[in-house]
């Protein structure tokens, strides 16, 4: 039972890594990324690829790398390769298009790359897939089956707490506020001195870099790496769960990915076995995740938690001098 | 000395049809410039082309010297040249603070790299801001809604956001297109005062505007457009008499002040 | 030179089927402000449904009927129930098109688990292929594009000569201007996403002919190269979707001409995506590019 525990927590802790980078994207600058998911397949590969042996060694599979360094390189690999990706995108796509268009751009792009990866089996073997992924840091700690995921888990569970707090300095920072500037008003931004084009651009790669993250840990965690489980459709879940939870609020992207994956566990458990259709399970399951994004956005678009509003720091600031006749103000620069 | 803003043959077609042309004209430091004219004569054009939200097709705009023609607007506004929308644009999700907090484009502090590592000194140079911010909007009777949603705020309120947000800007010049557009009359007049208080505090304004009252009273000197060209320029006292002025307008001038 | 306009002959095929979708989107597309991101499964909708009537009559104007019905009622039925009531508590134009997501997955999901995902198979008579002058075609082919070619002719009378379709064209451009002028939007819109569904049933239909087996993913993939069909034609422009299901569907099949058959749907998205970078307005639009983002 405890395995089974362990096991859920471990991927609702990856989830949230994933869903908090794509909140960078949705939720702070406003553009809806369907190809979310590829960006999270690339550090899953990159990281796989590097911290797996060299591919003679594994008859019927062929891939790039195979230097089998540890998993810390490995992550952080996983972590550019995101960013790297995210950038390329990005600074086609960002230059000049907005919404609807972005979208059904990211979209035409999740497509191709799938496209373009399952066609080369050479490079990314095809839909054969790679496993026997190692498990990190064990060669140091050689703890036993059982203790090992409590381990990750534990593990994985620090990575979130970094990555939240870093989102959360970043959110109330100057650029955090610049950012939503952006997607609150453009055209204001940029007449108030935005680059809005290289603001997007660095959330872009911010979310990329995150989802990279979450990809390493997550294929180590699945042990295996198969090319027709990233599926564009995947992020519809990821959605599902800001929606949920709270757009642009990180604790409420957190809490919307955990009540998902919890209902969609125990939901999809009492769905009944129905002789000659076997994909009745799966499709239930994607319907209700339709379902559940149609009456969240019909009733509850904001989600359970609002977006945190700024306060202003009242720590004994005066208010300062009548400003009218303050010919001499700082002007705020620099 | 040469003016702040200078414009020289300035052109835009759009389709085939001339939006502007051989547009030139001059706006002087410390004045308060109206930009007018019947509906069809190019003034939003003419700002949208100054602020850079329009590349021009030919002609030169220099900005305090420099030559700013067919930059991207954020470059342009980072040099000191400032613009308002004929819609008020406040940044509705974000509090009234954050709008005056995100007046100035601060472009070295808004990097992920500052964030991380030097948070405690950004709050700090933030805070002077703060404090300036806090005047301001007494000043403009907003304080009590420093914390609201910019969104929360009537179309009034929006407008003098908007005038604070300059105040705090401090930029060299402002373009406004169409101030008084959906405000009131009282407003209108506290608009004004604010407009003129941004000149004694130092900037330059250039606005287009309907109301010709309200251009008299504010406007020390004004630029008269007419599909697509400056036909006259000067006080507009002097010019309710320019026949080419009158001629423009068709009588509409004569008629409204 | 012959393999070309054998590839050429495919592509007018293709184009055909493309022309329904592509059409229909871009006029639901026009009036709505938003793209239907389920406008894929209605072609597969329409498709099921000739499939079905086929278990009863082998009757292809039965056939081709049921597919318009139904993918006209699903359509209109989406937009009343789900995406109207959105759109009315002010959504933003991206949550109303992740929205259509979500029907589409519902959709999707529902045929599957009705249908399993084993393909059907739904064959139409057909002879072999013969010349028509340089191309190859069997009679199918034909009936394909003379059902592509009538479709169009009546919408293009309807467009242009009814009342409904001048205020759909009215609604197009400028929703406020038609409201101005007395017309009722709101209705027009719910009627036009009646017709688009129609009309893609109809594509369905046809798509489900020329591919002979499909399951539930086939109005899906076929969606991204509707969007770039559309897209290059200028969207809210139904002549223009015509032209842009022409050089797509051309372009796909003549390009496996010279490269592997697998890049033709990676073609049909590289052409989306060059088109939204160089020219959002579509390549045969004349209206004038205004920049910036002022008043």
């Amino acid at each position: 039972m405890t395995n089974y525990l362990v096991s859920i927590a471990t991927q609702g802790v990856i989830f949230a890594i994933f869903v908090l980078g794509l909140n960078v994207r949705w939720g702070w600058e406003g553009d809806l990324d369907i190809a979310y998911y590829g960006f999270i397949a690339i550090g899953a590969y990159i990281d796989a690829v590097i911290t797996l042996p060299p591919a003679s060694q594994r008859p019927p599979t062929e891939y790039i790398l195979g230097l089998q360094w540890p998993f810390v390189v490995g992550a952080l690999a996983a972590v550019l390769a995101g960013a790297v990706l995210s950038l390329l995108v990005g600074a086609l796509a960002l230059r000049k298009l907005r919404g609807d268009y972005f979208a059904i751009t990211t979209l035409a792009t999740a497509l191709i790359m799938q496209a373009v990866i399952s066609n080369d089996a050479r490079i990314f073997a095809g839909y054969n897939g790679l496993y026997g992924l190692s498990q990190p840091f064990n060669s140091l700690l050689r703890l036993d089956a059982h203790v090992y995921p409590v381990f990750y888990l534990a593990f994985c569970l620090a990575v979130l707490i970094a990555v939240y707090l870093f989102l959360e300095r970043l959110f109330w920072s100057p650029f955090g506020r610049a950012l939503r500037s952006v997607r609150e008003d453009e055209t204001a931004a940029a007449a108030f001195g935005r680059n809005v084009y290289a603001l997007k651009l660095t959330g872009y790669v911010l979310g990329g870099a995150i989802a990279g993250l979450g990809g390493a840990l997550f294929v180590h965690f699945l042990g295996a790496f198969n090319v027709s489980a990233w599926a564009p459709v995947e992020t519809l879940l990821l959605y599902a769960a800001i929606f949920v939870g709270g757009t642009g609020n990180n604790r409420g992207v957190i809490l919307g990915i955990f009540l998902v994956l919890v209902f969609f566990q125990e939901v999809t458990r009492f769905l009944p076995e129905i002789p000659g259709h076997p994909d009745f399970g799966p499709a239930a399951r994607e319907i209700m995740i339709g379902i559940l994004i149609l009456v969240v956005l019909r009733w509850r678009p904001q989600g359970i938690l609002p977006e945190p509003r700024a306060r202003d720091r009242d720590r004994s600031l005066p208010v300062g001098a009548v400003a009218g006749s303050a010919v001499t103000g700082t002007g705020a620069g620099g | 000395m040469p003016a702040l803003l200078e414009v020289r043959d300035l052109r835009k077609s759009f389709g085939g049809v001339h939006a502007v042309r051989d547009c030139t004209f001059d706006v002087e430091a410390g004045s308060i410039t109206g930009l007018i004219g019947p509906n069809g004569a190019g003034k939003s054009t003419a700002i949208d082309l100054i602020s850079g939200f329009l590349e021009p097709d030919a002609g030169v705009i220099r900005f305090a010297g420099l030559d700013v023609g067919g930059w991207p607007a954020y470059r342009v506004a980072r040099q000191g040249l400032v613009r308002t929308f004929q819609a008020s644009r406040v940044w509705a999700g974000l509090t009234v603070m954050e709008n005056m907090l995100l007046a100035a484009p601060a472009a070295g502090r808004e990097t992920v790299w500052r964030a991380v590592w030097t948070a405690a000194q950004l709050r700090e140079a933030e805070d002077a801001d703060r404090i300036q911010a806090r005047a301001i909007l007494g000043d403009f009777g907003l304080l009590s809604l420093k914390d609201d949603p910019a969104g929360n705020l009537s179309g009034g309120q929006k407008r003098l956001l908007e005038i604070a947000r300059i105040f705090q800007a401090r930029p060299r010049m402002v373009l406004m297109d169409e101030p008084l557009t959906g405000v009131n009359p009282v407003l209108g007049v506290r608009i004004g005062d604010g407009i003129k208080n941004l000149v004694s505090a130092g900037m330059t304004v250039l606005m287009v505007e309907h109301n010709l009252p309200f251009v008299e009273r504010v406007c020390g000197t004004v630029v008269v457009m007419a599909l697509g060209r400056p036909i006259a320029h000067g006080p507009l006292d002097a010019l309710r008499s320019d026949p080419a002025v009158v001629d423009a307008y068709l009588g509409q001038v004569v008629a409204s002040v | 030179m012959h393999g070309f306009f054998v590839a050429l002959g495919f592509g007018l095929v293709t184009a055909a089927i493309l022309a329904f979708s592509a059409v229909a989107f871009s006029l639901q597309y026009g009036v709505s402000n938003h793209p239907n991101f389920a406008h894929g499964e209605l072609l597969t909708i329409g498709a099921y449904a000739a499939y079905v009537s086929q278990t009863l009559t082998t009757n292809l104007v039965v056939g081709g009927a049921a597919a318009a019905v139904t993918g006209g009622l699903v359509a209109w039925g989406m937009n009343r129930g789900i995406v109207e009531p959105i759109v009315r508590a002010r959504a933003r134009s991206l949550v109303i098109f992740i929205a259509t997501i979500g029907v589409a997955i519902i959709i999707q999901n529902s045929l599957l688990a009705a249908f399993t995902g084993t393909n059907v198979v739904y064959v139409l008579p057909q002879t072999a292929p013969h010349r028509v002058g340089p191309f190859l075609w069997t009679s199918r082919d034909e009936l394909i594009m003379g059902a592509a070619a009538v479709t169009m002719v009546l919408l293009h009378l309807l467009l242009r000569y009814t009342k409904f379709g001048k205020a759909l064209r009215a609604v197009a451009d400028s929703r406020e201007l038609a409201r101005v002028s007395g017309i009722d939007a709101s209705r027009v819109i719910q009627l036009t996403w009646g017709l688009a569904g129609l009309v893609a049933g109809l594509g369905g239909f046809v798509l489900a002919g020329r591919v002979g087996s499909f399951a539930p993913s086939l109005g899906f993939n076929f969606l991204l190269v509707t969007f770039a069909a559309a897209i290059v034609g200028g969207i809210g422009k139904p002549y223009g979707a015509m032209a842009g299901a022409l050089l797509v569907g051309v372009a796909m099949e003549t390009s496996a001409f010279y490269v592997a058959a697998d890049y033709k749907l990676p073609i049909a998205f590289a052409l989306l995506i060059a088109t939204l970078l160089v020219r959002p307005e579509g390549l045969f639009t004349t209206k004038p590019r205004v920049g910036g983002g002022a008043a």
